[in-house]
């Protein structure tokens, strides 16, 4: 599923309302799943703004799974142009304790993770990532992700996580999917905001 | 509705330079945060970025706490009436990483502009690069206050061992309340 501005992003183009030019922080697109869904993508040229106006952005994400346990949403940026390109760190609780995490040249970034289909109903996971100097050519792209769950039940899946993550390239983002293991379950949702550079 | 997270200011190192100061910072807001996009000139994989205010270097003016990740070992901090300046994530090194390496941190001060309070921020960050060790795969998050209640009129932020490479971006922003 690729998301488009709809015809907010219609009316903006046009200079017809729908999009607040005020501050630095800048609501460009949003999307929410109307049933299970494989994966999510979001692009420069379906934003209500083009990325291009913006040094960061950020994206916050509501997701429950399909698969149980604590799926995994592997997101790579333009369309996935590189492979064995991303590095991270992670710190990772779970309630009992808590480790540092690192990963090195895999194909992905992590969005988060989502509350499996094992877990409560209606829970839902919470994920906020900023992707920083996204057109900024001399440098790589770094990506900082805030993600936990706990739905109200004793389990092991139950985490928290800070992970900072660097996409070896220095390409301008124009966009980035989101695959998670399974399925987005219908009424995950995605937010995505642009904060100015100047 | 008005805007209530605003750009004020912003520079990229054109060049070299040992810090980046910003003056006469407008007390207008309730709250600033300020994000950085660094690299040092220290010979080494990474190098601690530093946050001070009004160009105080006074020894034992900050406390901090802080948690963090280093490639396979995660551990507390904290650093308790020592150094003039706030330690915070690391910024990339100038030897062994790649030139378009970076590290970033986002910073929250708060209630900045309130002289009956002492100044007070957090910051998460970090620096991670291909480099399988404690010096490439580094990330914390932190606090600190200052003793100090005088309103914040100057930033500074700087390396911890060396200067800081051109190319570096600082990007400061202004939150309003209702």
């Amino acid at each position: 599923m690729t998301v488009g501005a709809g015809k907010f992003g219609l009316l903006a183009a046009a200079g017809v309302g729908g999009f607040d030019d005020e501050g630095a922080w800048h609501a460009i697109n949003s999307y929410v799943c109307t049933s299970n869904t494989a994966s999510v993508s979001m692009t420069s040229a379906g934003s209500e703004a083009p990325w291009s106006d913006y040094q960061d952005l950020v994206l916050i994400m509501v997701g429950r799974g399909t698969n149980n346990g604590t799926p995994t949403v592997e997101t790579t940026f333009n369309t996935g142009v590189d492979t064995q390109s991303y590095q991270w760190e992670t710190l990772h609780g779970n309630g009992t304790s808590v480790s540092a995490v690192p990963e090195a040249s895999v194909d992905h970034w992590l969005a988060g993770h989502i509350i499996g289909a094992d877990h409560n109903a209606d829970y839902f996971s919470t994920a906020v990532s900023y992707m920083t100097g996204i057109n900024d050519t001399s440098a790589h792209t770094q990506i900082l992700t805030k993600d936990g769950f706990n739905s109200e039940e004793s389990s092991g899946d139950n985490t928290v996580e800070y992970r900072y993550s660097n996409w070896d390239n220095s390409s301008v983002v124009t966009e980035f999917t989101m695959n998670p293991d399974g399925n987005f379950l219908a009424g995950s949702r995605f937010d995505l905001y642009g904060i100015k550079g100047e | 509705m008005a805007s209530t997270f605003e750009f004020i200011t912003k520079t990229v190192l054109g060049s070299d330079a040992s810090v980046i100061d910003f003056s006469s910072v407008t007390q207008a807001y309730e709250h600033l945060q300020v994000r950085i996009h660094g690299k040092s000139s220290y010979g080494g994989l990474s190098d601690d970025a530093r946050i001070s205010f009004n160009r105080s270097t006074t020894l034992g003016t900050w406390d901090q706490q802080y948690i963090y990740g280093m490639y396979s070992t995660d551990g507390v901090g904290e650093l308790f009436s020592a150094y003039g300046q706030v330690w915070m994530s690391r910024l990339a090194g100038n030897s062994g990483t790649s030139v378009y390496q970076r590290g970033t941190i986002v910073v929250t001060i708060h209630d900045y502009a309130n002289t009956s309070k002492r100044a007070s921020l957090q910051w998460y960050g970090g620096n991670v690069s291909g480099d399988n060790n404690n010096q490439g795969k580094q990330i914390s998050w932190g606090a600190a206050s200052w003793s100090e209640t005088t309103a914040i009129s100057e930033i500074r932020i700087q390396s911890g061992s060396s200067g800081l490479r051109d190319g570096t971006s600082v990007a400061i922003y202004g939150m309003k309340s209702s």
